[in-house]
Order: structure tokens, then sequence, then C-alpha cells
């Protein structure tokens, strides 16, 4: 059984001349060899076997499951169940985005769920110098530039009011403040807004006479926006905050050093400050949590989640439960998302919100429509994912609308202290050992 | 010399990628399937030199046989196909470190030990399922992948004396170790419903004697009987959470070694086993179809040209766990050996097909095993 290991000086190879003859020789040395001559039939075994074990080091287990019979037998149970009372120090805070902050803004009809009033302010007008010898004989007219974002298409005889307003309007106006202001001799002109056009730029050319004081160098225009319409609605409109603000130019006709005279047009100068009005909502009740309207309101959910679930089980989807006390306010065939947000740390009002609706496609959030009064079934899978894969994070969702403050839209839901709080609906898996129980 | 047993090992550690034994089809049931605590000699006879080899780590009596100190180390590589319900998997293969050893006499007294490191259960599997599941009263179709990597290990420290030239005794403390890479993935279909990832590692730890008396009343005729009792094995989850204990069988064996002349040597072992105490541990369904076993295996050592040892077995064993009415398995064996580098090296090879059925499967698998043996 025992191999010659020994070998006689003659039986050594001599020095192969091919590199890759002598390369596979030098390797078969590592093993013993030292010429072909000397393998023996134990060699070629070992060989053999190092080659086979060498080859053999890719594993390949994986096989379709022949359940139930050839299975684990610790089988996932998905557990439906309603968590009531899991809600706790729920409350809504008002403020987080006023009507000036958003990328859009919403006139809406009188009539509607709730009126709004534009507001736009330009830069003042700067010094135009005419050239050498050119001299300005008249201010003709003015041509206001809005970008329209969304309208309802369905309704049609739109008409946009404008009305001169001081040039000191800012965010300190109220919506009660315009009414002296909206009357027919301060009117500028009347817009009607194409009803084929469904979205785009909406140009208004108005004479120079109809926005008297206006137009010299560093005065300032001001303008409020009424909209009107034959049944409510709204259009949104784009604002600088959004990268589309309005402009305001002027038509000037001059003479020119050859006697002649031309019409030219100056501007655009642009938004300084750009607003919608509404009357101011209603007072936020304990009983009540609040989402949207503006200025925005947000609501804030704390969970005292059994440690089973925080801690331990698998989420396979959570739905939040809330009951509206009213309809979804907001102008007819119109609305908006609610979204929850976990919050990063619990600091009340301020607590700043996590992104943590990425981590698992499915909610987005609730798209809810004007009128509708039902129970808010808000998906907050991700967020309770996330709470078991991090037990940093406290309990806490903040719920939102979106767009925030840029849309009429609230929407009121019973909270913790109401005959209806919000219940959670959770589909789960115990942990293992609970289920070997 | 050094040079090449340096190499061997290290292109047998290339070729592995852990300590668990071969997997089947049952392993996915119990407690998983059931190692073998054998040397590649005894593998080719089928298993009926395990009571009397003091190379394999059933009789701790045996171990009074070492005259010199000698380490090895086993590889199996198993290729397999199974049959389930009309379905034929094929082309499932993995190689593992199966069993390594070590052991010599302690001094000039007639006593030795022996240090063994073997699979006690194997617990790998990896599946894929398909299946529909309610949810909210939604039928909701999923995939899922339920995988285990690991093993239960059987780390044996065993001293045998050698009372007199006919009377061998030994006793062996085992301990039970090791752990499971448990993976659980499943995705429903659509966005709906959140995917399950869940990664556990599951620990077991366990406790075991034995002891064995080797007899020799004539020098052609040796008889060997053995037994092993085990503590609970404690499961836990993740360090902190304790499943249970779940109870481990006594092992009961006796084997007998007949050389009517020294180029014929007969060997056979009977091994049996209480599985069915394992069912206080496990869960439905498994609980119900838990199985006490019997293993017997036989074997013939000839002396071949050049002395080359050619070596066949057979072996019948039942297995602990199947769905339905009790598994066996049938093992066809062969083997030889040859040493290398003066003397100092030996490299064991067996070859063996394995038949498994029973519960509605089939198995069929193609093991190939070596064992390095240095004497230092």
């Amino acid at each position: 059984m025992r191999a010659t290991t020994e070998l006689h000086p003659a039986t050594r190879l001599p020095k192969p001349e091919a590199p890759e003859i002598r390369g596979f020789l030098q390797l078969l040395s590592l093993v013993g060899y030292h010429s072909p001559m000397q393998i023996t039939w134990q060699r070629w075994i070992t060989v053999t076997a190092l080659g086979f074990l060498a080859l053999a080091c890719t594993e390949n287990i994986e096989a379709p499951a022949q359940c139930p019979e050839f299975c684990p037998p610790e089988r996932i149970v998905i557990i439906d169940s309603v968590f009531r009372g899991v809600v706790m120090g729920d409350s809504a805070f008002r403020g987080y985005q006023a009507s000036h902050n958003p990328p859009v803004m919403q006139f809406v009809t009188d009539g509607a769920v709730l009126e709004t009033r534009g507001v736009t302010r330009f830069r003042g007008f700067s010094r135009f110098i005419a050239g050498g010898g050119d001299t300005i004989l008249s201010l003709d007219s003015f041509r206001i530039m809005i970008q329209m974002i969304r309208r309802d298409t369905a309704v049609v005889g739109l008409t946009l009011d404008l009305y001169q307003l001081p040039s000191d309007v800012d965010s300190t106006t109220r919506f009660d403040d315009l009414d002296q202001y909206i009357v027919d001799s301060n009117r500028i002109t009347t817009y009607a807004v194409d009803d084929t056009l469904a979205a785009g730029v909406l140009e208004v050319v108005f004479p120079a006479s109809a926005l008297p004081g206006i137009g010299d160098d560093s005065s300032v225009a001001a303008v409020a926006w009424i909209l009107q319409s034959p049944s409510p609605t709204y259009l949104d409109i784009g604002t600088s905050e959004g990268g589309q603000w309005p402009v305001i130019g002027r038509y000037l006709t001059l003479e020119t050093s050859s006697g002649d005279t031309v019409e030219i047009f100056v501007g655009d100068e642009p938004t300084e400050f750009d607003s919608f009005l509404a009357a101011d909502p209603a007072p936020l009740v304990d009983s009540l949590l609040v989402i949207g309207g503006v200025p925005s309101a947000r609501s804030i959910i704390r969970f005292n989640l059994p440690p089973v679930i925080r801690d331990s089980s698998d989420i396979v989807k959570a739905t939040l439960l809330m009951m509206m006390s009213q309809p979804v306010a907001a102008v007819p065939r119109d609305g908006a998302t609610i979204r929850a947000r976990a919050v990063t740390r619990d600091v009340g009002q301020k607590s700043p919100r996590g992104d943590v609706n990425t981590i698992v496609a499915g909610s987005g959030g609730v798209v809810l429509q004007a009128g509708e009064f039902d129970t808010v079934r808000l998906d907050i899978t991700d967020i309770m994912v996330t709470w078991t894969l991090d037990s940093v994070l406290p309990s806490v969702i903040m719920l939102s609308a979106a767009p925030e403050a840029g849309r009429m839209f609230e929407v009121r839901v019973f909270s913790s202290r109401s005959t209806q709080p919000p219940i959670l609906f959770l589909s789960y898996i115990p942990p293992f050992e609970q289920r070997r129980r | 010399m050094t040079r090449r047993i340096v190499l061997v090992v290290a292109l047998m550690a290339l070729g592995t990628s852990d300590s668990s034994a071969q997997t089947s089809v049952y392993s996915v049931l119990g407690l998983g399937y059931p190692g073998r605590a054998i040397s590649v000699r005894t593998r080719a006879m089928g298993g009926g030199l395990a009571t009397l080899d003091p190379g394999s780590a059933l009789n701790p009596g045996a171990v009074a046989a070492y005259r010199q100190l000698s380490t090895s180390v086993t590889v199996t590589s198993s290729f397999r196909e199974y049959t389930v319900n009309d379905t034929t998997v094929a082309g499932l293969k993995d190689t593992r470190f199966a069993y390594a050893s070590i052991g010599g006499p302690i001094g000039n007294a007639p006593i030795a030990f022996n240090l063994t490191f073997a699979t006690y259960l194997d617990r790998t599997y990896d599946v894929v399922d398909t299946g529909r599941v309610e949810i909210r009263g939604d039928t909701v179709g999923y995939v899922e992948n339920i995988s285990s990597d690991g093993a239960v290990i059987d780390l044996r420290g065993a001293v045998a004396w050698e009372i007199d030239p006919k009377l061998r005794a030994g006793v062996a403390f085992h301990i039970l170790s090791g752990t499971t890479e448990n993976v659980f993935r499943r995705n429903f279909e659509g966005t709906d419903y959140a995917p399950l990832n869940r990664d556990d590692r599951v620990s077991f730890t366990g406790f075991g004697g034995s002891a064995g008396i080797v007899y020799l009343p004539e020098p052609y005729l040796r008889l060997a009987a053995s037994v092993r009792i085990n503590s609970d094995v404690s499961v836990k989850l993740t360090e902190d959470v304790t499943f249970g204990q779940t109870p481990l069988p006594t092992e009961v064996s006796g084997g007998v070694f007949f050389a009517p002349v020294p180029t014929i040597r007969f060997a056979s072992t009977a091994i049996w086993r209480s599985w069915s105490n394992t069912a206080k541990g496990l869960l439905a369904p498994d609980a119900a179809n838990a199985y006490d076993t019997w293993e017997i295996g036989s074997g013939v050592e000839l002396q071949g040209p050049g002395n080359l040892p050619l070596r066949f077995g057979f072996r019948y064993a039942q297995l602990p766990y199947s769905p339905a009415e009790q598994a066996r398995e049938i093992n066809l064996s062969f083997g030889s050996g040859f040493g290398f580098a003066q003397g100092r090296a030996t490299l064991e090879f067996a070859i063996e097909r394995a038949m498994r059925d029973g519960g509605g499967a089939e198995e069929k698998v193609w093991m190939l095993s070596f064992e390095l043996r240095v004497v230092p």
C-alpha cells in the first residue's frame, strides 16, 4: 500500500523545453511527481481525488419544495387583527405651510367649499432709459402672464376678475382685508379663460388706464384675482416658489431720434409676493384630527404597540382606519392625498419626519375626493416594517396633505379622545417562538 | 513529505463548504438527517466495522486499539436526485467535511484517547415553494424560499483501556453543539403586502455519554457492544430566546468482526436508536412521524493484489423522520485506500450508492468520500 516517494536520480525528467509543459510538471511535482515515468496508479487516484474535490466545491442544494410532506413544519401563519386603543396622544397642529409657501396656489370660486382670492405683488418697475434722442410718448397698456397648472375642464365659462390692490399687500393681509378693494371701481379687467385650455399660460392685457398710478419707474403693481364661473370650480396657478411666477410688462410708445413713432414692450417684471387667501379655518378641537387646509394642519398619532408587534413580528400589511367627522372639504371634483410619515424624533409639533415611505412600495398615501364621507384607510405598512427593524424610532407618525397648503382640501377625523378613535388593522406574522406554542 | 500532506489537506479544505454532512430530502423533517460518525474504511464496508473501528466514533471501547498517534479528516461529496409526488429533482450536489478524528495511545500505558468531530444531525436544506394564502379575505399568491444551513455537531472525547489482551473498554463524553442559519423569504404578488425577510440563527446545545467494550475471544474474532445516552438538546433562537428542550435518542449497538483467514475480514454492526423520543420536542406533523430506527451494516475487506485492500459493504437503515410510513435507506458501497509519504499518510476512499424511500419520496445518491489519515 505504500507508494514509492524516493526517486532515483536517473528517473528524473529532463528539463522540458516548452514552458506550458514545464508548468504542468511543476504542478505535478507539488504532489510528488518528479517524472511522468513515476506516476503510479496510486498517484493517478490521488490526483483524480484532489481534482474531483476541487471541482466539487460548488454546491447546489436548492430544490422545489414538496409541501406539505417535505417542508419545514414551521409554517407561516398570518394573523389579521384589529387593534383598538393603541393610538394615544394624538393631536393636530396648524401652521406648517402658509398659503404663500407652496409651489401652486388655488383660485376657488365663490360658492365652493371655501372661496379664495389670489394676490400678486410684482417687483417695482425698473427705470426705462430710451435710446439717445428717444422720447417716451405714452404708457399704453400692461400684460400680465400667469401659468395655469390645472383646472377642471368640465366647468366652462371661467373668468378672472383683476382688482388693483395697494402695493403693501403681503403675508399679513387677510381674506377680509381685500373686501374694500373687490369693488367695481377698482376692477382692472375681466379675463375669459379659454374653455379648451387645460393648462398653459394665461396672458391678460389691459390698458394702462385700468391701473392708475402704476407704470412709472419704481411703481409697484399689485392685483387680486377673483375666479368666477357658472358653477363652483378652481384654477391652480403657478407661484414664484414653484418657479412659475406671474410677470407683468409694459407696452410703450416712443418717438425715436429720427422722428419715427414706435411701440415697444418692456418687461417682464417678476412677482415679489403671491398667495391665495381664504377665510380663516375653523379652530382645531380636541376630539378631531385635522389634515390639510390653508394654512396647513398636520396630525400626530402616537401608537402604544404591544412589544410582540413592535419588536418581534413581521408586518405584512398595516392599515390605519380613521373615521371622518364630516365630508372631505375640497372643491367639487377635486381632492388630494393624505400621507403618513414616520417621525424620527418625537418632539411634538416640530417633530422631524423621516422619509420611510420609500423603503417598501405600496403606501404612498390615500387619495380623497371632495365630499367623500367614509373611513379613511391609510396604508402604513412601510412605516411599521421600519419600526420592527429599528427599535430607536418612536412609534409616531405625522399625517399631512399633499400637496400641502396648495389646495383647498381638508379632512377631519375623530381622535383617540372621541367615541370613534382611530383603529389599527394589522396583518402580521407572530414571532417564531410564539408560533411554536 | 510534509509539503505533500499539507497540500492534500489544503485541497481537501478547498473543496468543502462547512461541517454539515450530505443533505437529503429528509433533512427538512424533524430534527434533521442523522449523520454517520464513521471512518471512510468503515463506510466502504457498509458501516459493518463501526463498533470495532478505533477511527469511528461509535464505540469508545474500540479506541484502545490505537497503537500510534494519527489524525484524519474526511470529505464527502454527494450527487443526488429525488422524486416526490411525481416530481423529480436532479442535479443536486454538495461537498462537506463529514468527519475528523485524532487519536492515539497515552504514554506507555494501555490507554488510548480519541477526539472526533462528526455531524450528528444535518439540517441543511433550501426549498422554494409557491402557494396562495388568504389575507384580509383576499387570496394572495406568493413565492417563498426557506433554507437552513448548518448542523448539530457531535464533539466526542473518548478514553479506552486495554484491560487485558482480550478485553477493551472505553467511555466517552459528547458535546452536541451547532447552529443553523435559517432564512425565510416570502414575496407576495403585487405591492400591497410587505415581503417577509426573516433571518434566524438557531443554536443547539446538548451533552451525551457513551461506553463500550470490545471482546477478543480469538485472534480471528472480535465482539463489540456500546451504549450512548444523550441529554435533551436545548434549542435557542438568537441566543436569548429558548424554544425548549428536545430529547435525543438513546443508542445501543453491537458488532462482530470475523477473519477466517488474514486476507478476508468480515464485519457487521447493528445499531438501535430511540428517535421516537424526540417527538416530544417536535412540531406537528413531525411529532407524529418520529420513529425508532434500526441500522444494520455489513462488509468484507479483501486483501487485493499488492496489498491493496478491496472493501465491499451493504447497509440497511431506517430513517427517523418521514411524513408517512417510516423511510429506509439502503447503501451499496465499495472502497479502498493506499499509503504514501513513507507510510505516514493514507488516502482512503469510498463510493456509495444510497437509495432512500418512504413517506412518498424516493431519493438516490452517489456519495464519494475521501479520508486523509496522517501519522505525525
